[in-house]
């Protein structure tokens, strides 16, 4: 029981009987599941789904969507222990890469993309099937992998600020490659998804299974963007516990030792990228359904520095830190885009400003928390006393090892 | 002390240079260990001892030359695969995994191995050479102190089942008796049946303990034979023992 425990996130903590943990997650996926429930108007047909078109709900969306990149980066920057700081690359190639999929269409001439220019071609969309979403995300990710092991092999030997330093420069040749290919990624303008581009998901309504489009306020995206994110906090918590996970907790701690013990550092680093890639297309794919539209121009630094923000923010490798940590940046960075009346004052807070919210808010973590809200657990250690150190120091020899003492000649010395 | 001459060779350098960028730290170096024994190698700072170990386990490329381990050509084989074949160093400075506990660091010692019944031998064979470390199985191997850390680094490189084990100064920063713990420990682990090659500042001590020894001078190895002559060595005697 205890061994097939161990294959579930909560296994455990609940095999040690650790009930808070056990209650306060089954609570948190509880009110995920009914926060559109409890900000619906409970005279629409459906409370539930008038619900999803809350600004509550959207919000959390917005932030359901970025804790999936933010878990992905986790798996570099938390378990691998290498500060990644071009992790936008795989949102803006997922979120285009998926766009483009939904936006390919299929006309008299051939095969087009319904971008830029071309924006107005009518033609049979490639990916119009129902439940594409699937084959894109699926699409979105593997590419992201690849991305991500390509880029793992000119970063493979490189650690601590090299590595930081190339990956954002890497991120910025790509971030100035998809300004400029606006043949397949809009360029300046971006790309829109129509009604006629949009995926869809099967939904039970008014006593019958249907195929709906989904919107940043569909039920079944919101449920969808969930599911996904349940999945990728399995995924995460499996790697971590799993012989990959030992190995980069070796990496992490020490690279040499990780060789000494004879783990292929290469081949663990670059496990790490590709799970990170892909995990960054799907968030990629999510965020482009949940935007509808997107512009290379957004797709910037800064969102890399945001979601790494996240990460520390919680506690890099801590999966529940990274998810605390997501939902209060992110919910955040919504909260600033309000504007608040006040005696006739329309008080809001400059776009670019927003940032020195989340400085200031990353420094008092650092000062008050260093390892982040939700720190890594770092088991039942305790550290030794120095009385006890002198002790050993002093003890007989007889006291540390079971050996028979043997006669040692030092009359050389 | 010299006994072993017929026996075949564990390790084997042919002529091996390597070294860091633009700087040579290895100019041709010929040394064999044969299956038993325990070799150390000898020399001041900066001699070229742990980059000879670096080299032999593949943490440094091997930019001529040849080595050998029971036979095989393992000159430009990842650390990894070197580790597989039964080599396994315990590093300078010991580098255990800090924030893992003790167990964890063990644990991570026998990490290509997957006979699960075999690890836990060698676990209980490891805290029977080192009982300090069964007290402190659940700690943080970062809170250790010095002597306890470099037990933890020799148990980890033994749960890899080394054949032959290569130690970087053991007894670096230890007090005496430590050092003298320590060593009675790589004499059983070498009566157990382990292949050692040492690599000590400490001369006195080492040749004391192996059965034959290299001295090392700048990339070079300018002098080797039986402990026992090495100690009598009039040179060796003046150059490291302090005579």
């Amino acid at each position: 029981m205890r061994h097939l425990l161990r294959f579930f996130p909560l296994g455990d903590a609940i095999a040690a009987g650790r009930w808070g943990v056990v209650l306060s997650s089954v609570a948190v996926v509880a009110l995920l599941l009914a926060l559109p429930w409890l900000t619906g108007d409970p005279a629409a047909p459906s409370r539930w789904l008038s619900g999803c078109e809350s600004r509550v709900v959207n919000v959390t969306l917005f932030v359901v969507v970025y804790a999936v990149l933010a878990l992905g980066l986790n798996i570099v920057v938390g378990y691998t222990g290498l500060l990644d700081l071009g992790y936008v690359t795989f949102l803006a190639t997922g979120a285009i890469v998926t766009f483009d999929l939904l936006l390919l269409v299929r006309t008299p001439e051939g095969l087009a993309l319904r971008v830029g220019e071309n924006a107005g071609l009518t033609g049979q969309p490639v990916f119009g099937f129902d439940g594409s979403i699937f084959v894109i995300m699926l699409i979105a990710g593997t590419i992201c992998a690849l991305i991500g092991l390509l880029r793992g092999i000119p970063t493979l030997k490189l650690t601590g600020d090299y590595y930081a330093i190339v990956t954002l420069g890497i991120a910025e040749i790509v971030f100035l490659v998809y300004l400029n290919e606006s043949a397949f990624t809009g360029g300046a303008f971006g790309m829109k998804l129509d009604f006629a581009a949009r995926p869809t998901l099967p939904w039970f309504e008014d006593g019958q299974w249907r195929w709906v489009k989904l919107y940043h306020d569909t039920g079944a995206f919101y449920l969808l963007a969930l599911a996904v994110l349940g999945l990728t906090v399995v995924l995460s918590d499996r790697l971590d516990r799993s012989r990959i996970g030992r190995a980069w907790a070796a990496i992490r701690l020490d690279e040499t030792a990780a060789r000494a013990c004879g783990i292929d550092v290469s081949r663990y680093k670059m496990i790490a990228f590709a799970v990170s890639g892909f995990l960054g297309g799907v968030g990629g794919a999510l965020y482009a359904i949940w935007a509808g539209t997107v512009a290379a121009k957004s797709l910037d630094i800064w969102q890399s520095i945001l979601i790494l923000c996240a990460v520390v923010l919680g506690g890099m490798g801590s999966i529940r830190g990274v998810l605390l940590g997501s939902a209060m940046l992110f919910s955040l960075r919504e909260l600033l885009r309000e504007t608040i009346s006040v005696g006739g004052l329309e008080l809001r807070v400059p776009p670019e400003a927003s940032f020195l919210v989340y400085g200031l808010l990353l420094i008092f973590v650092m000062r008050f928390r260093p390892k982040g809200l939700f720190p890594r657990g770092s088991g039942e250690s305790v550290p030794v006393s120095v009385r006890e150190e002198k002790e050993l120091l002093a003890a007989p020899a007889h006291l540390y090892t079971l050996a028979p003492a043997e006669p040692t000649e030092t009359g050389h010395g | 002390m010299a006994e072993g001459g017929t026996r075949p060779a564990a390790l084997r350098l042919r002529g091996v240079r390597s070294g860091y960028g633009a700087l040579e730290v290895l100019k041709g170096i010929d040394l064999e260990v044969r299956e038993g024994e325990i070799v150390t190698l000898i020399g001041a700072n900066g001699a070229g001892k742990s980059t000879t170990l670096k080299t032999i386990s593949g943490l440094l490329a091997i930019r001529a030359g040849k080595i050998t381990l029971f036979g095989t050509p393992v000159g430009t084989l990842q650390p990894h695969e070197i580790v597989g074949l039964g080599l396994v160093q315990v590093p300078e400075g010991r580098r255990l995994f800090g924030d893992m506990t003790v167990l964890e660091n063990l644990e991570m010692g026998a990490y290509l191995r997957r006979d699960a019944d075999g690890i836990e031998r060698d676990l209980e064979h490891c805290f029977e050479l080192f009982p300090r470390l069964r007290e402190r199985a659940r700690q943080r191997a970062g809170s250790l102190s010095g002597g306890e850390q470099q037990m933890c680094a020799i148990a980890r490189a033994l749960m890899a089942r080394p054949r032959v084990l290569l130690l970087d100064e053991p007894s670096l920063g230890l007090a005496p008796l430590l050092v003298q713990q320590i060593f009675e420990i790589i004499g059983r682990l070498n009566r157990e049946g382990v292949t050692v090659l040492l690599v000590e500042q400490n001369a006195n001590a080492a040749l004391n303990l192996a059965h034959r020894g290299y001295v090392m001078e700048t990339g070079r190895i300018t002098l080797s034979g039986p402990a026992d002559a090495l100690l009598a060595d009039p040179k060796v005697r003046e150059a490291y023992l302090g005579h």
